[in-house]
């Protein structure tokens, strides 16, 4: 009687184990027990679930702080026997030598109806290890040694090694050949173009030159067409007045009247056989057109008129008739 | 104010200058642009630094202009063993009193001549110096304000520079103008030969009070300078910071540094001294030209490359002021 109750107890809990309980196993490994220095590593870890069963990603991170991670595989998900089988490959690398432990790694997992609450996916880890619906399952340790390269010191030392020289592919050289052509065609085009624009721009242009008694006269007639003094623009009439006979007089003259005062410009003027006869009419002229330009004179209108007319007499006066016209860098 | 007024009451206020140059004239030689900017810097309220070689009446002409004023001049020997306190003055203990009493130095006139002013140490310019631009001395704990006007006119040779202190950039800077004085004509020269020779030199009389000088100084703040002058002096300042804005490329190796704010400051009160002198109420720009070597030449420096071919500051004024074009 006694032996039947134990043999009940162990039925019942055989039979409620397959129909209650999920059941997972997981193991980890490495390709081989002994590697050299700087090696690959090739790291695994296999997890063989029921069905019902839905596996997290491993945390490998704490376990694998003493190797350097190279890469992480996607891991490959396989069925056997009605059971699922996901694989989780690391390439790992050791750059020093001695006895490596992986140590257990955590392996997470839900089951039943918590495998579709998209919550507890994205926990952290602490916060996987702390909800009761995330169970666990850690993963064997592994050991393996990273060894040194022997090094056979009765030997001799040996050079480094030359670079080794990559030859030039058809193809590598066939680009390069295509990005100095194109280099090429791109400055011969920029400078078609500039050879083209400056020869076109001489043939468009024909500059002609004006003597320099015209050029003023007609900026005098401009500035009289303006009436500026009319407009109360008075310091404004005589600055351009005044301009437009010191521009006369460096070109006439060459004298660099833009640059020099008026008791310079006379002085110069004083100088030159040619300008005896307006001497008196350009002093008059410069010293009035100051009194307006830089004192708080206020002209009669009369002055204003008889500005131009001084003007004018100054041009007229001493312009050089030319039977032609010249080229030079005037624009008609 | 109309500029008839304004002509008028310069007219009025510089009679001075005319009695002041008959007089300095009794005993000075030719020297006419020295004299006039002399008178420049009494007008202008600014020091005046005279460079020259021996023997150009330098002294002398400072001498006259202030014995022709009724003003207290002092004349102060620059030596090297020259103290900040033989300028200023000091605190002495009074044995009577037992008690120490303030004792002023020269400095405490209205006109002073530092004659070789580079051969006294730092110390003693930097006491100066201070003084000319603060208008003030403090000797102990009391300060005392300069009286009105208060100018100083130093001298300095440009040749035996051994054993000289020469006046750094910073404080050569504070003198209004610097003034160089040329050898005269052969003219001039025999005229002061003569005068030099004869039994009798001239005696200068004092014929200008400070007060005309202060009532002159209130009229030339009314000469009317316009923008357009206002923008010539800044033209020429900026040229010698910025050449190539200017098309003065050639000058941008030249110079190591431009004109000072203060610069721009002393050729507007310059070129109005200038109007003032020449008796309009308004500044062309002639005034600007005319002031401009001497108000710039102390404030532009040279770089070594222009030293090595001979280049001075007074040749790159020369082309700033031929290049800015005048208004």
């Amino acid at each position: 009687m006694r032996k039947l109750i134990v043999l009940l107890f162990i039925h019942i809990a055989f039979i409620s184990s397959f129909a209650f309980a999920q059941t997972i196993s997981v193991e980890a490994k490495v390709d081989s027990s002994q590697y050299l220095i700087g090696d690959l590593i090739h790291f695994s870890i296999t997890a063989e679930y029921s069905s019902d069963i839905k596996l997290l990603k491993p945390a490998v991170k704490d376990s694998l702080k003493n190797l350097t991670i190279l890469s992480i595989d996607e891991p490959i998900v396989s069925e056997k026997n009605g059971k699922k089988l996901s694989r989780f490959n690391f390439t790992l690398s050791k750059y020093d030598s001695g006895t490596v432990t992986i140590s257990s790694i955590n392996l997470f997992y839900l089951t039943g109806s918590d495998t579709s609450d998209s919550k507890l996916l994205n926990l952290s880890q602490s916060e996987m290890l702390n909800n009761p619906k995330v169970r666990v399952i850690q993963t064997n340790p592994v050991v393996f040694r990273v060894n040194l390269i022997k090094v056979n010191l009765k030997k001799d030392i040996k050079d480094v090694k030359e670079p080794i020289k990559i030859p030039y592919s058809w193809e590598e050289l066939l680009m390069y050949i295509l990005i100095a052509l194109l280099i090429i065609g791109i400055l011969y085009y920029i400078y078609y173009r500039y050879k083209k624009k400056k020869s076109g721009a001489v043939e468009e242009k024909k500059i002609i030159k004006l003597p320099p008694h015209i050029t003023a006269l007609n900026e005098l007639r401009k500035l009289r067409e303006e009436g500026l003094w009319q407009q109360g623009l008075i310091k404004e009439y005589h600055s351009r007045i005044t301009e437009i006979i010191r521009t006369y007089f460096s070109k006439r003259f060459g004298l660099p009247a833009l640059e020099m005062t008026t008791a310079e410009t006379l002085s110069k003027l004083r100088e030159n056989k040619e300008t005896e006869i307006i001497l008196e009419t350009t002093e008059n002229f410069l010293t009035n057109a100051d009194l307006v330009k830089f004192a708080k004179f206020i002209p009669l209108k009369s002055l204003n008129e008889e500005m131009m007319q001084q003007a004018e007499e100054i041009v007229n006066r001493t312009k050089k008739v030319e039977t032609g016209v010249s080229q030079g860098d005037e624009h008609v | 104010m109309d500029i008839t007024v304004i002509n008028e009451k310069i007219k009025q206020e510089s009679a001075f200058i005319d009695m002041l140059l008959q007089e300095i004239g009794k005993v000075i030689v030719g020297q006419k642009d020295m004299i006039e900017k002399l008178i420049i810097g009494l007008l202008g309220n600014g020091h005046v630094l005279l460079e020259g070689v021996p023997g150009l009446a330098k002294t002398l002409a400072i001498k006259s202009l202030a014995s022709a004023m009724k003003a207290k001049f002092q004349r102060i020997q620059f030596t090297p063993d020259l103290l900040p306190a033989d300028l200023i003055g000091t605190m002495i203990y009074n044995q009577k009193d037992g008690d120490f009493t303030i004792k002023k130095g020269p400095i405490f006139s209205n006109f002073i001549l530092a004659d070789e002013i580079n051969r006294a140490p730092a110390k003693v310019q930097s006491a100066l110096l201070e003084a000319m631009q603060e208008k003030q001395i403090t000797i102990g704990k009391e300060t005392f304000i300069l009286e009105e006007p208060f100018l100083v006119l130093a001298t300095q040779n440009p040749i035996e520079q051994e054993g000289t202190y020469p006046l750094p950039e910073a404080q050569v800077d504070r003198f209004m103008l610097k003034v160089k004085i040329t050898y005269p004509s052969k003219e001039e020269e025999l005229s002061i030969l003569r005068q030099n020779v004869a039994s009798d030199f001239p005696q200068i009389n004092p014929v200008v009070n400070t007060e005309d000088i202060l009532k002159a100084r209130k009229v030339l703040q009314e000469v009317y300078t316009d923008e357009k002058i206002e923008r010539y002096i800044l033209d020429i300042v900026f040229a010698s910071r910025n050449p190539k804005e200017y098309g003065l490329d050639s000058l941008s190796e030249l110079i190591s540094y431009g004109a000072s704010p203060r610069a721009s400051i002393n050729l507007a009160i310059g070129a109005k001294a200038m109007a003032f002198i020449r008796r309009r109420g308004y500044v062309i720009p002639e005034d600007v030209r005319g002031i401009c070597q001497d108000v710039l030449r102390h404030r532009i420096a040279v770089t070594y490359e222009a030293e090595a071919e001979d280049i001075t500051s007074e040749n790159v004024i020369e082309e700033i002021l031929n290049k800015v074009e005048v208004p």
